[in-house]
């Protein structure tokens, strides 16, 4: 077990469920594990947070880690497809070495069979690989299942489909490493490259598509690129089939649980921004109910769907005005913040603390909102969801002004007009904010009834550069229309924006 | 592979280590366990007799599903012959340890997914586990996606495992067009030991060019690879009967899976077979202490751990013990062949039905050469019979048809005059039904009717020397003279025309020569 730290087992005796813990026991005293390391394990159990000091009885750490392993492998053997898939492989050894061929092959036909299903080639080369040796004893019996070159013609056709969802995984890799920096296409550059992705002969069409599992990327890969483009509707054909697909093959929800549910939070998004928060919200309880399928059945997937839900949930209830819900719900963030700490990725955090921001600008709490804020803006990867930073460096400078921290406010505006000056591609609407901002800043410190003078000349000018249609995106982010008649009218920021989307809760 | 049970098969399989890792793995349940007393009753059965088992467990209630019962049983001697292996077996501990990898993912402890990931792939890698290998990247995919989340991208791109992924399958179609090759040699070496007939010889010639084609354009990119390459060029070499090269080619075959030991464990079989082969060199070349001491280092492997599977430890025994039998025919020490005659026949016993045709085609003619060679011919008929009496199609034909040779002159020298007028016309309707008689074939017959059948008077000498001299011009032939291999016809002439034992006459004529 070297290169394992103290810290690794800590984290490791954490992440134990219940069900794990009680298996753990179980299994420890019927193997009459050494009561010395059950009560090691019992007081890093209990322990709140980790200390150096809990660790110092040298060995134990390591013996502990190894069997906590172990149990967990047996924990999971028999629910695990890909387990499950190994043990039967071991099991065809075993009898192979036991001369034991005629169950060997029959398990092998059992296993290939399944192994196909799920789509699973390194098991299905696996496979072929040992009906080799198999074939090779069965000729010494004349026994003639299948000739070697029929094996050999079946495992170039295994390789050729391996190497293809190679190809669909490193195209995905690609598009989706550009998405996590820029959501949406902002640029006529952005839609240039979009465009090509999709007329490359990959995804252009399904012609070159020799599996169901490459076929997911594909519908994948296309509805990312139609996100970015902003085709909705192509993006949720995509979306659909994807689902169908998976829907019809269920063996490969269990292959690909997180692709389904991206899918399924995609036609969650795909509501929200055709402003149908009725469909959104059906779609967020399908979700929701998905939790409990035997696919899903790991503290990973468990997490990506509990985020995508209160994600989903916490948008619509600021949406819709609905300040007690949206507080209940970041209450539930908070605490899934606290519980699964390390284990929520860098994009999930900059969302949530990005989105619970937003809830508390529309909601009038500055304070609360500039804490959010400044959580984003504290994110160490600059490149991570470069849209939403982005906005976050704007909101900051309208949480600071509203704040009257007047002082910070020409620096920060400075400081962001400089960065902003070395990135390629911005709206528009967030040059003509910061250039109102600073106006702004200016007018403070000199006449503060000046601002309702800014305000004005702020709305005449976002209309002319609402003329693009691609600029109607900066809504997706942050509402800066409602938050302008906000300021205007001196109506509540959230009234304003539940009043917009009032027609969507009806569809 | 004839018909049996296998939940009684496999554990009358189970080495003494297995099933002491059996009995304990299942006291950690507590409690009477009826699939226990299963496995004890049918353990201590001789042959499988469910009536028995029914009769004997009529008073508990579990009999009433003995199916499901037997079921479980089944299921828990897997399991502990699983486990066993992953203690034994580097591939099963890396296949073992992949789960420990996708455990740590799924409770998104990433970064010690990322450590075991590490540690086991470097395994998988010095072990040449191909199919290990595609799943580790497999799981290295979802984990650099995730660490990429993380903003930690010092491993390796999506690029750069593909990249490795297509390296992997290219060794496994490598690996994979050796195969073919090896599998074609096959179907020519389950026929024959050496080629005598012009189409074999050349489709033997032309594979031998096509093996050594391939490895100069698609270069040989793994070890395992090397490992079925020279085994393959070995075997054309043996079966085309230069000698030379079989050692040459054997000798560095044991050599380079001597030198990745990791190798041995992965292909076993490679291993055991080279080592058949050069103790063949050896007898062939008269090098008989090399070869003795070659059996007993091929006998020593069966008490590696490396070699503890049924099937290698067949292997092994058919190897070493043939082998072991002939050297002492050829020297004609038979007495002390015969000394290994009742182990042969308990593990023939042992091993019953997963022995396969070619091996135990090996196993009687050896069996009968020692009873001949010792003068107790109707023990050899016993043997004989069983290589004539069964239809082995096209297996092992240059043992079939020598055979029904041998079995002429054992009745002959049993004094059955009567049947071996009947088996003579018998058996030479056989090899007259032969697409090609080989020439040694067709003069023996001539010879054997004129000696044992008609029983002339020969005016121009003794007959069986006659014979004699006829067959050493036919047997300049080198691929001719690999008949001597299955039956030395000169001692036995001699030993007819000098009125001396078989075994005398061999050692005679090697003290002569």
């Amino acid at each position: 077990m070297n290169l394992i730290s103290n810290k690794d087992l800590y984290d490791l005796v954490k992440s134990l469920s219940k069900s794990e813990k009680r298996f753990l026991k179980l299994h420890a005293s019927a193997n009459k594990l050494p009561s010395e390391l059950i009560s090691f394990f019992d007081d890093i159990e209990s322990d709140e947070e980790y200390t150096s000091d809990r660790f110092k009885r040298k060995g134990y750490s390591e013996s502990l880690y190894d069997f906590i392993l172990k149990t967990l492998r047996l924990f999971y053997a028999g629910n695990n497809a890909s387990f499950l898939i190994r043990d039967e492989i071991t099991n065809i050894l075993n009898l192979f070495d036991k001369a034991q061929y005629k169950q060997c092959r029959k398990i092998l036909n059992k296993q290939k069979q399944d192994a196909y299903l799920y789509e699973r080639f390194h098991f299905v080369l696996e496979l072929i690989g040992l009906e080799k040796m198999l074939i090779t004893v069965e000729n010494q019996f004349n026994i003639r299942n299948n000739t070697l070159e029929n094996l050999i013609k079946e495992e170039e056709i295994v390789i050729a489909k391996a190497k293809n969802f190679g190809e669909y995984a490193l195209l995905f890799s690609k598009i989706n490493l550009n998405t996590r920096q820029k959501n949406k296409a902002k640029t006529q550059q952005d839609l240039k490259a979009i465009a090509s992705f999709l007329n490359s002969p990959l995804l252009k069409n399904e012609k070159l598509i020799l599996s169901n599992k490459a076929l997911i990327i594909y519908r994948h890969c296309r509805s990312i690129l139609f996100c970015r483009c902003q085709d909705n509707e192509s993006r949720e054909t995509e979306c659909q089939l994807l689902v169908e697909l998976m829907d019809a093959h269920p063996k490969l929800i269990e292959e690909m649980p997180n692709r389904y549910i991206t899918t399924l939070n995609n036609l969650i998004n795909i509501a929200f921004e055709e402003h149908k928060f009725k469909t959104c919200q059906q779609r967020i309880d399908i979700l929701q109910k998905k939790a409990s399928l035997q696919a899903f059945n790991t503290t990973e997937l468990q997490l990506k769907i509990k985020a995508h839900v209160l994600n989903a949930q916490l948008t619509i209830y600021t949406n819709t005005g609905n300040f007690k819900e949206a507080e209940k719900t970041v209450q539930e963030i908070e605490a899934v913040l606290k519980t699964y700490k390390e284990k929520i990725n860098s994009e999930e955090g900059i969302v949530f603390d990005y989105i619970i921001g937003i809830m508390y600008f529309y909601f009038h709490d500055y304070k609360k909102a500039n804490i959010y804020m400044a959580r984003v803006l504290n994110q160490s990867n600059k490149l991570l969801r470069e849209d939403i930073q982005t906005f976050a460096k704007l909101l900051n400078i309208g949480l600071n002004y509203e704040l009257g921290n007047l002082k910070q406010l020409n620096y920060i505006i400075q400081t962001l007009k400089q960065n902003k000056s070395q990135q390629i591609s911005h709206f528009k609407t967030e040059n003509l904010l910061l250039n109102y901002y600073e106006k702004l800043a200016n007018s403070q410190a000199n006449k503060k009834e000046h601002e309702q003078l800014i305000f004005k000349s702020l709305k005449k000018d976002l209309q002319e550069v609402m003329k693009d249609v691609h600029e109607h995106n900066v809504n997706y982010y942050f509402e800066i229309e409602c938050y302008i008649e906000s300021k205007l009218s001196g109506k509540k920021m959230s009234q304003l924006v539940s009043e917009k989307y009032k027609k969507a809760c009806l569809k | 592979m004839k018909a049996s049970n296998q939940l009684y098969d496999l554990i009358k399989s189970l080495t003494p280590d297995e099933e002491l890792h059996f009995k304990n793995s299942s006291s950690i349940q507590q409690g009477e366990k009826n699939y226990i007393k299963l496995y004890n009753y049918i353990k201590s059965q001789d042959d499988y007799d469910e009536e028995e088992v029914k009769k004997y467990f009529k008073n508990e209630v579990f009999i009433q599903h003995l199916a499901s019962e037997k079921n479980q049983l089944l299921h828990h001697v897997l399991k502990s012959l699983r486990h066993y292996r992953y203690e034994n077996s580097i591939s099963a501990q890396v296949d073992e340890e992949i789960k420990n990898i996708q455990i740590l993912f799924n409770k998104s402890l990433y970064k010690q997914s990322r450590k075991q990931l590490s540690i086991i792939k470097k395994k998988a890698n010095d072990h040449e586990l191909f199919y290990s290998l595609l799943d580790i990247i497999e799981l290295e995919k979802n984990l650099i996606d995730m660490e990429a989340y993380y903003g930690d991208i010092n491993y390796k791109t999506v690029d750069e495992l593909i990249k490795e992924e297509n390296t992997i399958f290219l060794k496994i179609e490598n690996c994979a067009a050796f195969d073919i090759q090896l599998a074609k040699l096959n179907a020519i070496s389950s026929k024959i030991t050496t080629a005598i007939e012009t189409s074999d010889i050349n489709e033997i010639k032309q594979l031998l060019t096509d093996t050594k084609k391939l490895a100069a354009n698609k270069t040989i990119l793994s070890n395992k690879s090397k490992i079925i390459y020279l085994y393959t060029i070995g075997s054309c070499n043996r079966l085309l009967n230069k000698m030379d090269e079989v050692y040459k080619l054997f000798t560095d075959l044991i050599i380079e899976m001597e030198n990745n030991p990791e190798i041995i464990s992965e292909m076993p079989n490679y291993y055991i077979l080279s080592h058949g082969s050069l103790i063949r060199y050896y007898a062939i070349n008269q090098q008989y202490s090399n070869g003795f001491k070659l059996i007993e280092k091929l006998k020593s492997l069966s008490h590696n751990k490396m070699f503890k599977a049924t099937d290698l430890q067949i292997h092994i025994f058919s190897q070493s013990y043939i082998t072991e039998m002939l050297l002492y025919c050829y020297i004609g020490e038979h007495e002390q062949a015969k000394k290994l005659i009742p182990l042969v026949i308990e593990n023939l016993d042992k091993y019953d039905s997963k022995i396969n045709n070619e091996d135990l085609l090996r196993i009687y003619h050896a069996i009968a050469m020692v009873y001949f060679g010792i003068g107790e011919f109707n023990k050899s008929l016993h043997w004989l019979n069983k290589i004539i009496n069964q239809n082995y199609e096209n297996l092992r034909q240059d043992i079939v048809r020598i055979s029904k040779l041998i079995y002429l002159i054992v009745h002959f020298e049993i004094g059955n005059d009567d049947l071996l007028h009947y088996i003579y016309k018998s058996t030479l309707r056989f090899f007259n039904a032969q697409k090609n008689q080989h020439q040694f074939e067709s003069l023996f017959l001539i010879h054997f009717k004129k000696i044992a059948i008609l029983k002339k008077e020969n005016r121009q000498g003794d007959p069986y020397q006659l014979l004699k001299q006829e067959l050493i011009h036919v047997f300049k032939n080198s691929f001719e003279k690999n008949a001597l291999e299955f039956f030395n016809f000169y001692a036995w002439l001699d030993s007819k025309t000098y009125s001396i034992s078989f075994s005398d006459a061999i050692r005679l004529r090697k003290e002569n020569l």
